[in-house]
């Protein structure tokens, strides 16, 4: 009664089976259905078609692709659980912060299922790995009936609460170029009920520094509490030259704080998450700071 | 017996688990089941109208109700309900009183379909004047009433909830109420001890504070769930109910029979915290299957659960008068109590936050007026505590308060008022077993040694980078540690009656209407019995209520059943030895002063037969013997004087956190609880219920609370929109069980909540030097009120922006007037004249 009467299921074994699938009228993707899942129990939400992607090995694979000038690409398929990309030695390697989000979203029993395309397709503003995606520079490869698009993640929210997957395209994997050596990641949550709760605000602050321990790079992102992802890339550049110490961290907390948009829900009102905006970019750049020399 | 695993593996029936209704066959309500489908209503004060013509004749479909068509199909009288007042209809009939109250309800064999006729039905709302205060319920409904009695104007029919009063139940018959009709007034209570006033106008020093804390879901694991099976003489209902008797006066009353046409039946029931006393859904179920005379299934979702009983929202303000050593000397209380649409059990439990406001404290001048009002919410009644978390949250703040104030340790204010052998307390009652000193050492000690403070935390305790959260820089994060004390009455009086079966293999059935809901009351009987017969504990089984089978039992609550359920059990067991006795006598011709039964053995002389062998012996088939308790006691209805609780439940914790003072958050890094538990009868399982009591108490403290949304709604519909503490939020808990194998049993199912909520915020006082006066202790507003402490604002790096608002807040005092400038402080504080 409760789990899907009525919801068709079809099983694809190839990309190519599924973006059939998928092109069929009504059809939704299904992976991890831990959102699904609230739909699935509500008769008035019901699917009428699912399409589950467990079964088409192209989008469970986590490769590192090595590009000839020494870049590197890590590639998640979408059906990568939370807990195996968090868990991936690649992963770990060359991109710590990620993993780390990875490691941190909901619980044990969560992260076994929800996969990295569901949280960025599901579009839910509290989720944290969009954030961090974000501030890695990261892009979402989509596959669909005219072929295959890259957007990236700065793109990827047109609205709140929306995706730029067309119908009939399936979000297929995530790019990260992985970031160069003396690259530093931060990702600071801050949770008002519960540490099981959906954060109630993430920084995320992705800072490169060269070997004297001065910022190259730095791009941050805040997300939960607002209805995407943000960042303000002219904000960031003011800690470029930065060292230890940065004298900038305040005004590029003040900044953000000054031009994010909050949202207004059980786990805090607006104005509360704008101050705490102002307090975790500042704590997430002096973290880096403190790291980056190392 | 049930094994704690099988609630785990999910092999333990329960009520809602069988879509069937059959719950693997522990409750078959034969063929024919219909499934009922609630419409709920979206808004909160409306006049109703609603057309369930569309929804009628689809396919599978097989009866639509609105409230009023129910009353008609019943033979068109009101029907109401309630454990005091009848003042709820199972549907809503003319009127919608909050949101979230079943307006319509659909039944089919199939609840797809049925869900498919709740769809078709529509609901005309034309709203009224929303009340969501109970102060302004009060005052707004008095002023009005002088015009109302004359005018009869709509406006102040729509701002009384219920202008036409509720019928007395027969299920607390023999409440006394105070109350207006023609006012949202549900009950005052009242205590009047000494002279007050006089005291007050004398005291050195007098401090007036005020105290909220919200409202807060139950959130047991299984929702509310009932199976209504008629026949043509009476009518079983299976219940998830904490208080099968208590349901089926409801259900007798409700229906016009009477009450041996009315069987209750329950079977393990997945948690309840007070949600599950008194009739809740049985009535429509049982309606329902009047009506088709079909088996009818009510089992509510998340969502309707959370609408359906909550714990009362409170605000009370406090005058205590206090001598310079921080004596009390006197003590005023005006409380109000937010009953929500319909009165539930408000009018007792504001009799318990009425004597509860006098603390573990001797005070000989004191009077208290608690209100209890309806508004426009879901209704408030029995939760875990019973007001007397509320009322500690506010008396043990004061005592912080006052210390802060008098510039005395809030220690030395306790100890010089702490109730002992022979103080008379709140209610003029003579004390006697009274251990809050060994508490308040217990309390303190657990802090003073180091055994909760400094030092490394065990492995795997959680440390500052719990659950991802930002790890707060040195010196933006404060520790604190903070004590608080407590004391809790049960239901007095209190009535349990058991019956023992032996059998002539020597197993032994208890009969006992006690409800299992996780709290382990059926193991705390087994052993009673098994100690009291000298048996093992594998001989003896528990019976599950039905009101048809087991004895009577006022009901499982209030920490009651283990001294209550366990008093008649042991007597039943003694009258048993008894009447072993008597017939062995009998049987082999001896004087009974001969005859030795116990210890499993019956000895007459020089033969000895086992309990089993003894019935065999004698063809008695089965030997029954039946047991009771009892107490007395009760409050004077003009003073509140006299016996309000059989036992005294007491208790104390404490309390280490640190806050982060940008952020506001506030976290539990070890609590200890202390409770006086006398003789111990499950080692094991005593723990597991304080434990589980500090966890109730975290949420409580940290998060926990109920809002409206715009206009009266409903804020919370999932257990996403409303957080209960995570294992990972989890403190080191530590845990004292004080009291010997002589000393008398106490009830422990509540009894450490209380503490918690005081104990948190006292150390959060003890980190920041703020005192906080409402719950719950919210980031938002635990910065707001560190920044609007101007001792505090140079500790806090801010760039001058505004304090954020604290949200849904009901009240907004968040911060006490010690926060304020030392000329605003001063209007709140009064010398002697």
């Amino acid at each position: 009664m409760s789990t899907g009467n009525g919801t068709r299921w079809v099983h694809p074994t190839s990309l190519g089976e599924a973006l059939a699938e998928l092109a069929v009228p009504g059809s939704r993707p299904a992976a991890g259905c831990t959102q699904l899942a609230f739909a699935l129990a509500d008769p008035r939400r019901r699917p009428d078609r699912l399409v589950a992607l467990g079964g088409v090995p192209e989008l469970s694979a986590v490769q590192r692709m090595s590009w000839a000038d020494g870049r590197g690409t890590l590639v998640l398929g979408s059906a990568v659980t939370h807990a195996r990309a968090a868990a991936d030695p690649q992963v770990r390697e060359a991109v710590p912060v990620l993993a780390d989000v990875f490691s941190r979203v909901g619980n044990v029993r969560v992260r076994a299922m929800a996969t990295v395309g569901g949280v960025l397709a599901g579009a839910v503003y509290a989720w944290d790995p969009p954030t961090v995606l974000r501030a890695l520079g990261a892009r979402a490869r989509l596959d669909g009936p005219n072929g295959r698009r890259t957007v990236p993640l700065d793109d990827f929210y047109p609205d709140p609460g929306r995706t730029v997957i067309d119908a009939g395209e399936l979000l297929t994997s995530v790019e990260i170029d992985v970031p160069p050596p003396r690259t530093v990641g931060r990702y600071l949550t801050l949770k008002t009920r519960s540490a099981e709760d959906s954060s109630c605000l993430g920084v995320a602050a992705v800072l490169g520094f060269d070997p004297s321990g001065r910022c190259v790079r730095a791009r941050l992102a805040v997300g939960s509490a607002t209805p995407a992802p943000v960042g303000f890339p002219e904000l960031d550049a003011l800690l470029l030259g930065e060292g230890p110490g940065s004298s900038s961290a305040k005004a590029v907390a003040d900044g953000y704080a000054e031009r994010v948009t909050c949202v207004d829900d059980l786990r805090a009102g607006a104005a509360y998450r704008v101050e705490m905006v102002r307090v975790l970019v500042r704590r997430a750049i002096t973290a880096a700071f403190e790291d980056g020399p190392a | 017996m049930s094994d704690p695993r099988a609630k785990v593996t999910g092999r333990l029936p329960l009520l809602g688990d069988g879509l069937d209704g059959t719950a693997g066959g522990a409750a078959d309500p034969g063929p024919g089941l219909l499934h009922a489908r609630l419409l709920t209503a979206d808004v909160a004060h409306a006049r109703l109208a609603v057309d369930t013509t569309p929804a009628r004749g689809l396919p599978g479909v097989t009866a639509v109700f609105s409230g009023r068509e129910l009353e008609a199909a019943l033979g068109g009288r009101p029907l109401r309900f309630g454990p005091v007042l009848r003042d709820q209809p199972p549907l809503a009939v003319e009127r919608v009183r909050y949101a979230g109250e079943p307006v319509a309800v659909a039944l089919a064999a199939d609840p797809d379909d049925a869900d498919e006729a709740l769809r078709r039905i529509t609901v005309t709302y034309d709203p009224l004047p929303l009340v969501t205060d109970p102060i302004a319920a009060l005052t707004g409904a008095t002023t009005d009433v002088g015009t109302s009695a004359v005018t009869g104007t709509s406006a102040v029919a729509g701002t009384v909830l219920h202008p036409r009063d509720g019928a007395p139940s027969a299920a607390f018959p023999e409440i006394r109420l105070r109350r207006g009709a023609g006012t949202n007034l549900v009950n005052h209570f009242v205590i009047r001890k000494g002279d007050a006033p006089g005291a007050l106008a004398r005291a050195e020093h007098v401090f007036t504070d005020t105290f909220t804390t919200p409202a807060m879901h139950h959130a047991a694991l299984e929702n509310h769930v009932a199976v209504a099976v008629p026949d043509a003489q009476r009518i079983v209902v299976w219940s998830a109910t904490q208080t099968p008797y208590k349901v089926r006066v409801q259900l007798a009353e409700l229906l016009g029979l009477p009450l041996d046409r009315v069987v209750v039946r329950t079977l393990h029931l997945g948690g309840a915290f007070g949600a599950k006393c008194y009739a809740k859904i049985e009535p429509l179920a049982a309606c329902l299957a009047r009506v088709t005379g079909r088996p009818v299934r009510v089992c509510l979702d998340r969502a309707q659960t959370f609408t359906t009983i909550t714990r009362h929202a409170t605000r009370a303000t406090i005058e205590t008068g206090v001598r310079a050593d921080g004596r009390i000397t006197a003590r005023r209380v005006t409380a109000w109590f937010d009953a929500g649409a319909y009165a539930d059990i408000s009018p007792r439990v504001i009799k318990n936050g009425a004597y509860g406001y006098g603390g573990p404290y001797d005070i000989a001048d004191i009077w208290v007026d608690v209100y209890a009002a309806y508004t426009n919410r879901p209704p408030a009644g029995a939760f875990r505590g019973y007001a007397s978390p509320q009322a500690a949250f506010a008396y043990e703040g004061q005592t912080e308060l006052i210390a802060r104030r008098l510039g005395v340790p809030a220690s030395q204010v306790r100890r010089v008022n702490l109730l002992r052998d022979g103080s008379r307390n709140v209610t003029g009652e003579t004390m006697t077993d009274c251990h809050y000193d060994t508490l308040l050492d217990v309390a303190e000690h657990a802090l003073a040694d180091g055994a909760l403070a400094g030092g490394a935390l065990p492995d795997g305790a959680p440390d500052a980078g719990l659950g991802g959260d930002a790890d707060p820089p040195v010196g933006q994060c404060l520790r604190g540690r903070g004590v608080a004390l407590t004391v809790k009455g049960t239901n007095t009086p209190s009535v349990s009656q058991a019956a023992v079966l032996l059998n002539r293999d020597g197993s032994l059935q208890i009969l006992t209407s006690t409800v299992e809901m996780g709290q382990g009351a059926h193991l705390a009987l087994t052993r009673l019995a098994a100690e009291a017969l000298g048996i093992e504990e594998r001989m003896i089984s528990v019976s599950l209520p039905d009101t048809d089978t087991t004895p009577y039992d006022q009901q499982t609550s209030s920490s009651r059943s283990t001294i209550a359920m366990g008093g008649a059990v042991r007597d039943a067991c003694a009258n048993l030895l008894g009447l072993l006795t008597r017939l062995a006598a009998d049987h082999c011709g001896v004087p009974a002063e001969q005859v030795r039964a116990g210890g499993g053995q019956v000895r007459a002389g020089a033969t000895s037969y086992g309990y089993g062998e003894l019935v065999t012996v004698l063809r008695a088939g089965q030997l029954r013997c039946e047991g009771a308790y009892a107490s007395q006691g009760g409050l004077d209805h003009e003073t509140g004087q006299g016996i309000a609780s059989s036992r005294w439940h007491q208790a104390s914790g404490s309390a280490e956190v640190t806050v982060d003072v940008e952020t506001g958050r506030v976290r539990v890094l070890r609590y200890h609880a202390a409770v006086w538990a006398g003789r111990v009868v499950n080692p094991v399982e005593a723990r597991m219920q304080v434990e589980g009591a500090v966890l109730l108490g975290l949420g409580s403290a940290l998060g926990e609370e109920l809002g409206l949304g715009p206009d009266g709604g409903q804020a919370q519909r999932t257990l996403l929109d409303y957080r209960l503490p995570a294992l990972t939020d989890l403190p080191v808990i530590t845990v004292d069980l004080l009291g010997g194998p002589d000393d008398e049993i106490h009830g422990l199912g509540e009894t450490a909540v209380p503490p918690v909520a005081p104990a948190v915020a006292a150390a959060v006082a003890d980190a920041t030097g703020v005192v906080i006066t409402d719950l719950p202790l919210r980031p938002d507003r635990v910065l707001a009120a560190l920044r609007a402490s101007r001792g505090f604002a140079a500790a806090v790096p801010t760039s001058g922006a505004a304090v954020p608002t604290s949200g849904a807040a009901v009240f907004r005092d968040d911060v006490h007037p010690l926060q304020l400038p030392a000329a605003q402080r001063a209007e709140h504080e009064r010398t002697p004249r």
